[in-house]
């Protein structure tokens, strides 16, 4: 059985920094997915993602990326262009973390062999409370994902009693100051 | 002529800290710690429900996010004067101790070792020999030949593809770099298996806290975990000896390897245990709660001053006046309104200027102590744990230094702590102490179990009007402390002062410099655009300045920029 990651990277509380996790919690609220198939939102795991990414054979990764294009543009990308673009062309702002434990874990021999990150662009990264244009993002890149699975042949099945679709860091502060 | 050397950023993890250092004569003569990204996190929790508190917190920082939920916890449990039963302090005690074997490792095999150790010279390296040499320090397994030749054959074949891979980033070849190629050979094999033997360590926190990276368990007056020795669905035996059987691996790594590795490196490098003192304030605080009301530890906690083990002051738990009252943050030379005050009525107002060497110059605040910087980590939690006859600290010290002397052949006196070196040696001592109290935190646990105690939670209750509370932790990178405002069952004013704002923090209204800035001065620098020495006392601390300031880069600096002007 093939084992796929579906991780959501990303800082909650910075703004649009939060789209990974949001997407995964979406996914992961509306759908029921077949054994060996992992939806987790890892924050950001810096290099302890190595240690999560012997777990898997294939990982999706969704994160915000730096980009010149729009606020919510979501962009896909393969493991060649995460990994052989120039440094400077900026992939993620976990770019570091990410670029050095799929090198790591390919040294090792343990990584997964396919790899694909389902970008989305953000417009703030100040503050808590993602922009509208990455709110508007968030079900489109979450279909990105299950384009991406049904690539590889997964078909999950929507859940029966969806969990909630609000995750803590989108409440707001039940007392104003 | 001096020389300014800007490094930004400098670690290998999301780093945004910036350290600008004026070279002259080869030894850095200034130094400024700062940086470069302002996020006003606590200002996020106020008007919340304190018992939300912890879930916010543990994303402060993707690296130790079980220190913040912890911290965030007993802050809210002490503003209630909450006892916490046994069992949720000792199911707690064990995640914390696995949270910090795995911390320890990474930090040094991941983060730092290769800051010493030249891959680029293993294809000089033989195995045979080297075995040998690793097989008469350690009894660890995982020594042999032919394990040694399979690193060597690994790391030829990334130095022939012209591209080194995830070892990039090196300095190699530089004059600092003194290790024979068998010891590069021995420390890169066990860089590799270090990937292994930490997530065993996070298979503990994941087990016990439900989940990890964000565990689920924890709630103000106890942990979620429901336990009954005959149920499938909670804390069981099975589970129990699950959590043993991985300690039962991790240790000995920590024991065997990593806490002889560091004496090995230390032993070639003696002269980095006489360049990076800086601070020799020291503060600690004492964690691994034995009781109820937390009022008793594993591990004790308290200051020294000047460098001195005489003047070892405790810290006797949350409440002791002498901690709660002693803590300001400076604001002089940070980018905030100054403001000089007491965590309690901290104010995070930020007033951005440029970098002024002489003005404000960074986004971390200074904490201070009665006053005086101090520098926290796991030295100052040794230096304790010696200052107070702690027989654990004591019996794996003594046994860091007499390794390190006869692998250097001379004796080597824990003065020599108080140096860029002996932040490292201190670390793997702390690492072997708690590997040995998670075995004893352990068998408390399933003691008190079997005694037919499955308490595991207090209920909360707030009053109205304001209560004010504390909660500390020992963590990776030294004393975190949270501290809550809650009026009406409702957060008032939260701020956090971590471990990275201790040591990172920029000169103070008396213009005194803080740990990092003071670690700097004196150290050489042989090649001003490698400079890899100043890399080596910065990283001996632990870094953490995405938690420090609670910082994103947007335009997301991919590698350390050096610049010389």
């Amino acid at each position: 059985m093939t084992r796929i990651g579906v991780l959501g990277i990303g800082n909650v509380l910075i703004g649009d920094d939060a789209v990974g996790p949001s997407v995964v919690n979406l996914l992961d609220a509306l759908w029921e997915f077949p054994e060996g198939v992992v939806v987790d939102d890892l924050g950001t795991p810096s290099l302890d993602l190595a240690a999560r990414l012997s777990d898997f054979d294939t990982v999706l990764f969704v994160d915000a990326v730096s980009s010149k294009a729009a606020p919510g543009s979501i962009r896909v990308y393969s493991r060649d262009e995460i990994l052989k673009n120039p440094p400077g062309l900026r992939l993620s702002p976990h770019d570091p973390s990410l670029k050095e434990t799929l090198l790591t874990v390919d040294f090792l021999g343990t990584g997964p062999k396919e790899i694909c990150l389902i970008g989305v662009v953000p417009e703030s990264t100040t503050g808590l409370g993602m922009s509208e244009a990455v709110k508007d993002a968030i079900p489109h890149a979450a279909q990105a994902v299950l384009t991406e699975l049904e690539r590889l042949d997964v078909v999950p099945k929507p859940r029966k009693t969806p969990k909630t679709t609000k995750p803590f860091w989108t409440t707001a502060a039940p007392t104003a100051h | 002529m001096s020389k300014r050397i800007t490094i930004d950023p400098i670690t290998r993890i999301e780093g945004h800290l910036r350290v600008d250092v004026e070279v002259d004569g080869g030894n850095v003569q200034k130094a400024w710690a700062s940086s470069t990204m302002w996020r006003g996190i606590e200002k996020i929790l106020v008007g919340r429900d304190p018992r939300d508190a912890w879930a916010f917190t543990q994303r402060f920082c993707g690296v130790c996010t079980t220190v913040h939920a912890l911290a965030s916890v007993r802050a809210v449990e002490n503003s209630l004067q909450m006892e916490v039963p046994l069992n949720a302090q000792y199911i707690r005690n064990l995640i914390v101790l696995a949270h910090a074997l795995h911390d320890h490792i990474v930090h040094f095999y991941q983060l730092s070792a290769l800051d010493w150790v030249d891959v680029t010279t293993i294809p000089n390296a033989d195995p045979v020999k080297a075995s040998v040499l690793a097989e008469s320090l350690s009894p660890w397994t995982g020594n042999s030949s032919k394990q040694l030749q399979a690193v060597k054959d690994k790391v030829i074949g990334l130095v022939k593809s012209g591209q080194l891979g995830p070892f990039a980033h090196g300095y190699w070849g530089h004059p600092a770099m003194r290790l024979p190629a068998n010891v590069n050979l021995i420390a890169t094999s066990h860089y590799l298996q270090a990937l292994e033997y930490q997530r065993y360590a996070l298979q503990i926190v994941a087990i016990l806290g439900g989940k990890t990276p964000h565990i689920q368990n924890l709630t103000p007056g106890g942990v979620a975990n429901a336990i009954n020795l005959n149920s499938e669905a909670t804390l069981n035996l099975d589970r129990l000896y699950q959590v043993k059987a991985l300690f039962d691996k991790v240790i000995p790594f920590v024991q065997q390897v990593y806490f002889n590795d560091v004496c090995a490196v230390a032993s070639f490098y003696p002269e980095w245990f006489g360049y990076g003192a800086g601070v020799t304030n020291y503060l600690s605080v004492p964690d691994i709660a034995l009781d109820t009301k937390s009022t008793k530890f594993a591990m004790p906690g308290g200051t020294i001053m000047g460098g001195d083990l005489a003047t070892y002051k405790p810290i006797t738990g949350q409440d002791d006046p002498y901690f709660r009252k002693g803590v300001m943050e400076d604001t002089t030379h940070a980018y905030y309104k100054t403001s000089n005050l007491h965590p309690f009525q901290g104010e995070t107002e930020p007033e951005f200027t440029d970098f002024q060497d002489n003005g404000k110059y960074t986004w971390v605040k200074g904490p201070r102590f009665e006053g005086k910087p101090m520098q926290v980590g796991p030295l100052a939690n040794v230096l304790c744990g010696l200052a107070a006859k702690d027989p654990l600290t004591t019996k794996w010290a003594l046994q860091a230094l007499s390794t390190v002397g006869a692998i250097a052949q001379k004796k080597v006196g824990p003065e020599v702590l108080h140096s860029t070196l002996g932040r490292h040696a201190a670390r793997a001592i702390r690492c072997s102490v708690m590997a040995d109290l998670a075995l004893q935190q352990w068998q408390l646990l399933v003691d008190n179990i079997t005694k037919g105690d499955t308490k595991t939670f207090n209920v909360p209750v707030f009053p109205k009007g304001q209560v004010e509370g504390m909660g500390f932790h020992e963590a990776p990178r030294g004393t975190l402390s949270h501290w809550v405002v809650i009026k009406n069952g409702v957060i008032e004013n939260y701020q956090a002062v971590v471990p990275t704002t201790w040591n990172a923090s920029p000169r103070d209204s008396k213009g005194t410099p803080g740990p990092y800035e003071a670690a700097l001065l004196k150290n050489p620098v042989a090649q001003p655009d490698h400079p890899l020495e100043v890399i080596r006392t910065i990283h001996s601390f632990d870094p953490c300045m995405s938690c420090a300031v609670h910082t994103f880069d947007p335009d997301g600096n991919e590698q350390a920029v050096v610049k010389v002007l």
